[in-house]
């Protein structure tokens, strides 16, 4: 074989591919409902092979999460029209300003979170302790955007711990705290694949709780929840000296609850009455380094929460629920939950949804509707607390091996969007401040990269990065709030 | 006018990668001109390192300049080194070669290895600064950012080409390269550059020198494992790692135990697809223009120990580190503790030459670790000797889970992720969810079975179906050609697999 040889069958393997290109249908040969053969057409042949994908460089490369992560010296500049939040050892004042996407807010009305800026800013010398609840789908997974957003607003206006955790976590949980469960404990959620045998919908503020069976106990091996400070977490989520647990019990019977700081008892309850919903707290004196509470007795404990946080401060509390819409608050029962809202002194509710209805809604207007309706559920147990809806992010499908937008994504964002000023609600575009249109891709290829190449998800790196621009929007609120006299 | 800027240009987002069609174009390009003048030596081998230069700016922009230095450098020394009569001075020439090539090598691809390390032991906290970048600021009014190092591709091959070239003229296996230009393209020749194989300038420059001559069987060949590499990394190791093994693996702790095991075995096969899939397409390309290449991989996973799948796995690397590592450092020829102790150092070193993270060298640490304990237990083992097929399947049975237990620190970006993998796999193996993922995932499944299946397919039917294709009639071959592009166009543009809760 010469050179000029190979060079025929190449051209002719070109020309060939380039004929099928010319003949084979643009939308494809479908074999099967799951199944249909594609080409490329003769235009994206010819044309420019990269779908243009939304520059995102100005984002990235003005975060300052890469450098430090623990520095925090926000300072406010006194002109209005200069007003940023500005990060003193971070990127210049105008470079910030261009990528912090600010907050909507419905007719401008921004009563509720001046209120919370007010309490914000009273927690350290009033001793008092507030809590934001952050609800999301998978994007917050594993403390994602929680983590730093907690760790910020901690350093600057005090608190700290890892804030409310589930007794048993989805598979090995969060970075923020080490837990560990002993005996037959099982998850039960008010959201996903719901037990319907429970006979009930009190599933409190992470909604969902964990309880066990008496029956299977063994009485060799007690069952216990055993906490610990993270080694990897962010500092302020490994200091805290109040502990509380959420709980029920259903049934009448002999419930004891013992406390152990490392392995000192240094409490013990017993219960014979059924109890709709307590609260039981212990303070320390420092962080303990391992506490565990265990159970005995033959009634059954419902678990909704153990919070770990400092006796004042911020606390602010990661609650993913997997492959939720958000549409759950409406669904489950809003006196025990209106009751635990109290008891934790929630603040602020943050709700970060829309990313699991974007691949399948077809109805805008009624999840809207349905959107407006948890606004309500929420606003009606809490009125005065400040509400922040955060809109899914940028998601991609493939089509014809380029990344673009889902078309419904825009659709989706505006619905949440419009059910949340409509409700009086404030607003963040996530899709918006990540780029828009387009932008997925240019986060999945950054270097490194930023998410995952399903597309939909922000990795670690990612959702810091995300996290500040919305740390960063909240404060600027805060920032405006303070110059404008409180 | 803009596409023709563009073909010039260098693009970081158009790198001439073998499965870009950028990279068929400029290969169309190259096989045209080549089909003119391959039969004038010198004219060919001149071109060849000309496009091969071209290759590597559209691949890596200014690093090009890099690897003139590098062929200068080396070849100069590579002359002087043989010129030189007295054993000291020859030996100040291969030592000048190896500190310049691992000088590059480590300023490149450990400075910030290195300035973490340091900072996270000594509590310093010491930034790279690229001073390359900020005397060329100086001296010619760049404006590169002197706060980056960037990697050039390629780097951990051409500085490895290049003081295996040294060592073998300091050694008299080779005599030096005739001029300058025919070093350049041994050095820099495109089908290898970028991710091997590592070729001997004993192996390679001798072909400099030879006719243009390819059989009809060659040509087979060489198409046939272009259109495997091609399968192996787009059809199986691209599918996989984006519809199951990246997500998973950039967030243990969200799945199942389950789901990080299955993203591991798949990782396995993705690893070796990517890798092999790639020089197979190198050597065929590579035979095409009429260069042999050395073969790399060798059906890996049919290993039966340790050392045998380092025989067989990256075959260039391995016997780069035993000729130019292990045996310099005494071998095996200084007794039983100091044989283990270089064994272990060449893995470590091994395990560092592939990313410049401790995780890297945990992975060579505990294949290191994997021989030296397989080189014990043979000598106690009742079934070493044993030729009965339950044995041997055994063996291939426990080494493939071996290498694909060190896999957990080849893939995790950090050892935190390595733990995290770990602890999910030890604490929520929940295998009751494991109908469920395997039927919400079954095209992964069934691809990942597909993979595993032809791999451990016997060497014989292989040939068979290759030889097949080898043989058949040049029509046949287009045919073959058109369907398996066809099929890879299909799993390149397939929606992404959407993300599945198994748990809530």
């Amino acid at each position: 074989m010469k050179p000029y040889q190979i060079l025929v069958f190449f051209i002719t393997t070109v020309i060939a591919l380039f004929t099928l290109s010319l003949v084979f249908p643009e939308d494809g040969v479908k074999i099967s409902d799951e199944l249909s053969l594609k080409f490329l057409t003769f235009d994206q042949l010819i044309k420019s092979d990269s779908a243009a994908y939304a520059d995102i460089s100005e984002i990235i490369g003005n975060s300052g999460v890469e450098e430090e992560l623990e520095i925090d010296t926000l300072t406010i500049i006194s002109d209005l029209t200069e007003l940023v939040a500005i990060d003193t050892l971070r990127a210049d004042a105008d470079s910030l300003k261009r990528i912090t996407h600010l907050i909507e807010f419905p007719a401008n009305d921004k009563r509720n979170f001046n209120q919370f800026f007010s309490n914000l800013e009273s927690l350290r010398s009033k001793k008092e302790l507030m809590r934001i609840l952050h609800y999301g789908d998978s994007q917050i997974e594993t403390d994602r955007m929680t983590g730093f957003i907690r760790n910020n607003l901690q350093k600057r206006f005090g608190g700290s711990g890892p804030g409310l955790i589930p007794p048993v976590p989805l598979y090995s949980g969060k970075m923020s705290i080490r837990q560990e469960s002993i005996g037959q404990w099982k998850r039960y959620t008010g959201f996903g694949k719901i037990d319907t045998t429970i006979g009930h919908n009190r599933y409190g503020a992470l909604i969902s709780y964990c309880s066990y069976d008496p029956l299977e106990i063994d009485v060799k091996s007690l069952p216990a929840l055993e906490f610990r400070p993270s080694t990897i977490a962010y500092s302020t989520a490994r200091i805290y000296n109040t502990i509380s647990v959420y709980l029920s019990k259903p049934d009448t019977g002999y419930l004891s609850i013992k406390a152990f700081e490392e392995d000192s008892l240094i409490d013990k309850l017993g219960f014979e009455e059924s109890i709709k919903y307590n609260k039981i707290s212990w303070n320390f004196v420092q962080t303990p380094k391992k506490f565990s509470i265990e159970f005995e007795g033959k009634a059954r404990p419902e678990i909704y929460g153990i919070s770990l946080d400092n006796s004042w401060g911020v606390a602010m509390d990661n609650i993913p629920l997997r492959g939720s819409a958000g549409l759950v608050f409406s669904k489950i029962d809003t006196m025990q939950l209106r009751q635990m809202y109290e008891d934790m002194n929630v603040g602020m509710i943050i709700l970060q949804f829309g990313g699991n209805v974007v691949p399948y809604m077809k109805n805008f207007k009624h999840y809207e509707n349905i959107f407006k309706r948890e606004l309500k559920v929420i606003k009606s147990m809490c009125p005065d607390i400040a509400i922040l809806v955060v809109g899914p992010s940028d998601m991609s499908i493939r089509e014809k091996g380029q990344y673009i937008t889902y078309p419904s994504l825009e659709k989706v964002r505006n619905a949440i969007r419009n059910a949340s000023i409509d409700s009086g609600c404030a607003f963040w575009d996530m899709y918006e401040a990540m780029g828009g249109n387009n932008s997925m891709p240019s986060w999945v290829f950054a270097e490194p990269p930023l998410a995952i190449s399903d597309f939909v998800h922000l990795n670690s790196k990612g959702a810091k990065i995300m996290a500040e621009m919305m740390y960063n929007a909240l404060i600027y609120e805060y920032n405006l709030w303070v110059l404008e006299g409180r | 006018m803009n596409n023709l800027y563009d073909i010039f240009i260098f693009n970081p987002e158009k790198p001439l990668l073998f499965t870009q069609m950028y990279f068929w174009i400029f290969f169309g390009i190259i096989l045209s001109i080549y089909s003119i003048i391959y039969p004038a030596k010198a004219a060919r081998n001149g071109f060849l390192f000309f496009a091969s230069l071209f290759f590597y700016w559209k691949t890596s922009g200014l690093f090009f300049l890099l690897l003139i230095f590098s062929t200068i450098v080396g070849y100069f020394l590579g002359l002087g080194n043989y010129r030189a009569k007295k054993k000291l001075v020859k030996k100040l020439f291969v030592a000048g070669s190896i500190i310049v090539n691992l000088g590059l090598l480590s300023y490149f691809k450990y400075s910030y290895f290195v300035t973490e390390t340091i900072n996270n032991w000594f509590r310093t906290d010491f930034e790279v600064f690229n001073f390359l970048a900020a005397m060329s600021n100086s001296i010619t009014g760049s404006k590169f950012d002197v706060a980056v190092i960037g990697l050039p591709v390629g780097i951990s091959f051409f500085t490895f080409q290049t003081i295996s070239y040294a060592l073998d003229i300091y050694r008299e296996k080779v005599k030096p390269v005739r001029n300058i230009i025919d070093f350049g393209f041994y050095v820099s020749f495109f089908p290898q550059l970028v991710a091997g194989p590592i070729v001997r300038a004993s192996e390679f420059v001798p072909q400099l020198y030879k006719r243009y001559n390819l059989s009809y069987e060659e040509f087979g060949y060489a198409l046939f494992l272009i259109l495997n590499g091609l399968v192996k990394k787009m059809f199986i190791g691209d599918y996989l790692a984006v519809n199951f093994i990246d997500r998973i693996f950039a967030n243990p702790l969200s799945y199942s135990g389950f789901e990080n095991i299955s993203a591991l075995y798949a990782y396995s096969l993705q690893v070796y697809c990517d890798f092999s899939g790639y020089t197979d397409i190198a050597i065929g390309i590579a035979l095409f223009l009429g260069f042999r290449l050395p073969k790399n991989f060798n059906s890996p996973y049919k290993a039966d120990s340790v050392g045998n799948f380092w025989k067989r796995w990256h075959i260039s690397l391995s016997s780069w580190l035993k000729d130019y590592l292990y045996i310099p450092l005494g071998g095996n020829k200084k007794g039983q503790f100091r044989t283990n102790v270089n064994l272990m150092l060449t893995m470590l070193l091994g395990g560092l030459w592939h990313g410049a993270s401790w995780e890297f060298v945990i992975w060579g640490g505990i294949n290191g670790l994997g021989l030296l304990v397989y080189k014990y237990w043979k000598r106690i083992s009742p079934y070493e000797n044993s030729t009965h097929w339950l044995t041997h399947l055994w063996k291939v049975f426990l080494t493939f889970n071996f290498i694909t237990f060190t896999r957990i620190w080849f893939r995790s970006e950090s050892i935190q992720q390595a733990n995290q993998f770990l602890s999910q796999v030890w604490n929520s193996l929940d295998l009751s969810l494991a109908p469920e993922v395997i039927f919400s995932y079954y095209k992964v499944f069934l691809i990942m079975l597909l993979g595993y299946v032809v791999h451990w397919l016997p060497s014989g039917f292989k040939n068979s179906y290759r030889n097949w294709f080898i043989n058949a009639p040049i029509w046949v071959k287009l045919i073959v050609t058109l369907i398996i592009i066809f099929v890879i166009y299909q799993s390149w543009s397939a929606d992404i697999v959407p993300f599945i809760y198994f748990q809530f």
